[in-house]
């Protein structure tokens, strides 16, 4: 029996190529497959729900609102990668040398940061952590920076404020007035803009014309960064990571959260696909066999079903969804049961009672009633085997609304408050006002795995349809 | 011989907007075994209704169901539906539907079609069902590698052999076969009729063989019961029927038979098949007979004995006008 349900299953798929949308359907679902079992296996579900719900912390080293890395294919430019450089873990390019000084408790902690910036635009931000071991006066730091040019740079020394002290270069007024008054005093007085960065004075050419916001040219090459701290006791010593940010991230980029934007939207392939497909199939499946008992039984069970799908054809489903969904926090299963609940008495009880009917009064029914099939071996094994082949392509074209109603859900924020779904990067990137800042890569991405669903299960159900109903081939 | 089934007075009516269908009215016959009993008569004449009437399948609008129908001596018409359904009904009496292209499920494969009532009813596991159901397959000559074959993949002989198959799968006493040739080409015809003779005389059963075509029924029926508006009207011995029926609408009937190359004059009957809901008054071939006299039009006619068990309703007989 098996094995000839499989060669069914495979006739169709086989038919099903037969037809251009057939293929493109088929071809669209096994990527969104295969994207699904890529997300389990390279990134389990715990860790996937710990990374994205993690603080900001655990990203710390990521760009903020980064673009993915293919968009350079549009922008023509090479836009700077994240350069992370650590002197915990020697990170090539970092060296580090503590020199004590003799006859007292001083140790001189010197460490250089060596990097190459090669990139046609400036950095998106860049932050110095330092990780501080001391007893009781904090280390006292000088930053001296070299541009590629040979022009030193050195900055005031300061003393740090904790041993975890983070000095967020692009947006220190300090940096700030210290770069402006460098070059004031290399070029004397200068027409500098005012709106100019931080970075983009540490990472612009500077010329004797000036600094002009807009026509400022990145200086490419070698820059090194030397962090001397003086440390006051034996057993004190400094770290720093410096972070360059830039501008592009991994194959997504990156949400306002600094947080991978792939996490996302590979896990949400899994869950769009699984909760599209269960609560079409169920609820389905639930409507056909309610609708054949009651056309089968008749009588006090038909009306009751079909008065009480007439009742829920009335009332309005999304807006009852959101009540639901406002009043109590539910999770994915939860929001799953209340969609089949909600849609089992819909409209496809209505045709398969039509169908049911005329069934019915087949012969081969009155056939099975004579040599005394029972009403559920009827139900069962005569009816539905019948009437399922028409019902698989709507089936099949149902799962795109059901994977939109969790997105919208989770749009309005009403989604499962763990999971990282499509909807919910939608969800974050309208709260980020993501369109209006121009980050269209964020409303992309998951908007455009939304309609590759829904255009991979559309193809299928038309390419299905018309396996199942011929009439329509010559259309 | 002993009878298999003897049944007295049924009456099935159907209740319908225009009124109550007198679909089987006062009939009585008995089927020895081993016996052929066919039951002949035109269309809407109420045959199938009596196919249905003996097996208990009834529609929901059935206004009248009574009489008595004995089978080995007991009145299957006092057990309850649930009885019925477990004792008699492919048990005792067993039926083969007409037209088989529709009376197969489309989606079961044809061995577990034959073996459902085996399943349904001997609680019988799905293996050996499917093995007795290949069994059966070969007895009606059909290759058991059929077993596993949709409907759809069968000729219509085929499937007409399947569902005799089906019928005899539980050892029932007595067939109930309705119009089993009807949607057949002749020769596929003579293949069921044969088959059919030979499995009744290999298994012993007894037969109603209900039909239209009284050429097919020459091939097999022991005996033949005319049916008209509802009734009866004549039972006698097949090799007396075919050369002297005795009541007018059997003689008009078997006058309508074509024969093949003669330079005979093909009959019809005037008029039309009375309305099941007013029959007309006395007997109820009479608008339509050409011997009809007064007392035909006041009074139904009682069952005159020809000779034993030889039965017709007809004045004629009872006035001694033949």
């Amino acid at each position: 029996m098996s094995k000839r349900m499989e060669s069914g299953i495979k006739a169709t798929i086989k038919e099903l190529l037969t037809y251009k949308s057939g293929v493109l359907g088929i071809a669209i679902l096994v990527f969104l497959i295969g994207l699904s079992i890529y997300a389990m296996v390279v990134l389990p579900y715990d860790q996937a729900i710990k990374l994205w719900r993690g603080s900001e912390g655990i990203w710390l080293n990521n760009p903020r609102n980064a673009l993915p890395e293919w968009w350079e294919i549009f922008v023509g430019k090479k836009l700077p990668r994240t350069i992370i450089l650590d002197s915990k873990t020697a990170t090539f390019g970092v060296s580090k040398a503590v020199t004590p000084v003799a006859g007292t408790n001083i140790r001189l902690v010197t460490i250089t940061y060596l990097f190459e910036f090669n990139y046609d635009d400036f950095p998106s931000e860049m932050n110095v952590f330092f990780y501080a071991k001391y007893q009781k006066d904090p280390p006292l730091v000088k930053i001296t920076l070299k541009k590629p040019g040979g022009d030193t740079i050195e900055f005031p020394r300061f003393a740090l404020k904790a041993p975890n002290d983070t000095l967020y270069y692009s947006i220190s007024n300090d940096v700030l007035n210290t770069l402006l008054s460098h070059y004031v005093s290399k070029y004397g007085k200068i027409n500098i803009s005012e709106k100019l960065s931080p970075l983009e004075l540490t990472f612009g050419k500077d010329t004797a014309e000036g600094l002009e916001k807009g026509t400022l040219d990145v200086e490419k090459g070698v820059y090194r960064l030397t962090i001397e701290a003086t440390c006051f006791s034996e057993d004190s010593d400094l770290d720093a990571r410096v972070v360059v940010y830039g501008k592009v991230y991994g194959p997504a980029g990156t949400d306002h959260l600094r947080r991978p934007l792939e996490i996302a939207l590979l896990w949400g392939t899994p869950i769009a696909l699984a909760f599209g497909l269960t609560a079409s199939l169920v609820t389905s499946l639930l409507q056909l066999i309610i609708a054949t008992i009651g056309a089968w039984y008749g009588g006090i069970i038909d009306s009751a079903i079909q008065r009480i799908t007439e009742i829920y054809l009335i009332l309005p489903f999304l807006p009852f969804l959101i009540l639901i969904a406002a009043f109590y926090k539910l999770d994915i299963w939860v929001i799953l049961a209340a969609v089949i609940v909600l849609s089992i008495f819909g409209a496809g009880i209505k045709s398969t009672r039509a169908l049911v009917l005329s069934i019915k009064e087949y012969p081969y029914i009155e056939a099975a009633k004579t040599y005394g099939a029972s009403n559920l071996r009827i139900i069962f094994l005569y009816i539905i085997p019948k009437i399922l082949p028409p019902i698989v392509p709507g089936l099949i074209s149902a799962v795109p609304g059901y994977v939109f109603l969790e997105a919208a859900l989770s749009f309005l924020g009403l989604g499962d408050p763990f999971l990282p779904t499509w909807g919910k990067i939608l969800n974050d990137a309208r709260n980020a006002g993501a369109l209006y800042r121009g980050y269209y890569y964020w409303v992309l991405e998951p908007s455009i795995l939304l309609m590759l669903t829904a255009f991979a299960f559309a193809f299928i159900g038309f390419a299905l349809d018309r396996i199942v109903n011929p009439r329509l081939r010559e259309m | 011989m002993s009878t298999a089934l003897s049944v007295k007075n049924l009456r099935l009516y159907f209740t319908t907007r225009k009124g109550v269908v007198k679909a089987v009215d006062n009939i009585s016959f008995d089927l020895k075994k081993g016996e052929t009993l066919a039951i002949v008569g035109e269309s809407g004449c109420g045959k199938s209704s009596l196919a249905k009437a003996l097996i208990r399948l009834l529609p929901r609008n059935v206004h009248t169901y009574s009489g008595e129908i004995l089978i080995d001596g007991n009145d299957v018409m006092k057990l309850s539906d649930e009885m019925f359904r477990r004792l008699i009904r492919w048990r005792k009496i067993s039926m083969v539907f007409q037209g088989a292209q529709n009376s197969l499920n489309p989606v079961l494969k044809v061995g577990f079609q034959v073996a459902e009532p085996l399943m349904i009813h001997n609680n019988v596991s799905r293996e050996d069902a499917l093995a007795e159901a290949k069994k059966y397959l070969r007895l009606v000559g059909i290759h058991e590698s059929f077993a596993d074959r949709y409907p759809f993949e069968l000729s219509g002989g085929m499937k007409q052999r399947a569902v005799i198959a089906m019928a005899l799968i539980t050892h029932p006493e007595i067939i109930i076969l309705d119009e089993p040739t009807s949607a057949l080409d002749v020769i596929t015809q003579a293949n069921i009729i044969n088959l059919l003779k030979k499995i009744k005389n290999e298994l012993g059963l007894s037969y109603i063989f209900i039909t239209h075509d009284i050429a097919v029924t020459s091939e097999l029926a022991d005996r033949v019961a005319v049916m008209y508006a509802g009734e009866i009207v004549e039972i006698s011995d097949a090799d007396e029927f075919y050369y002297r029926p005795k009541h007018p609408y059997a003689e008009k009937l078997m006058a309508s038979v074509p024969t093949l190359r003669t330079d005979k004059k093909l009959e019809f009957i005037p008029g039309a098949p009375p309305s099941l809901i007013n029959p007309p008054q006395g007997c109820r071939f009479n608008p339509r007979c050409p011997y009809a006299f007064e007392k035909c039009l006041k009074e139904s006619p009682p069952p005159y004995e020809v000779k034993s068990g030889n039965i017709v309703r007809c004045w004629l007989y009872h006035e001694g006008k033949r």
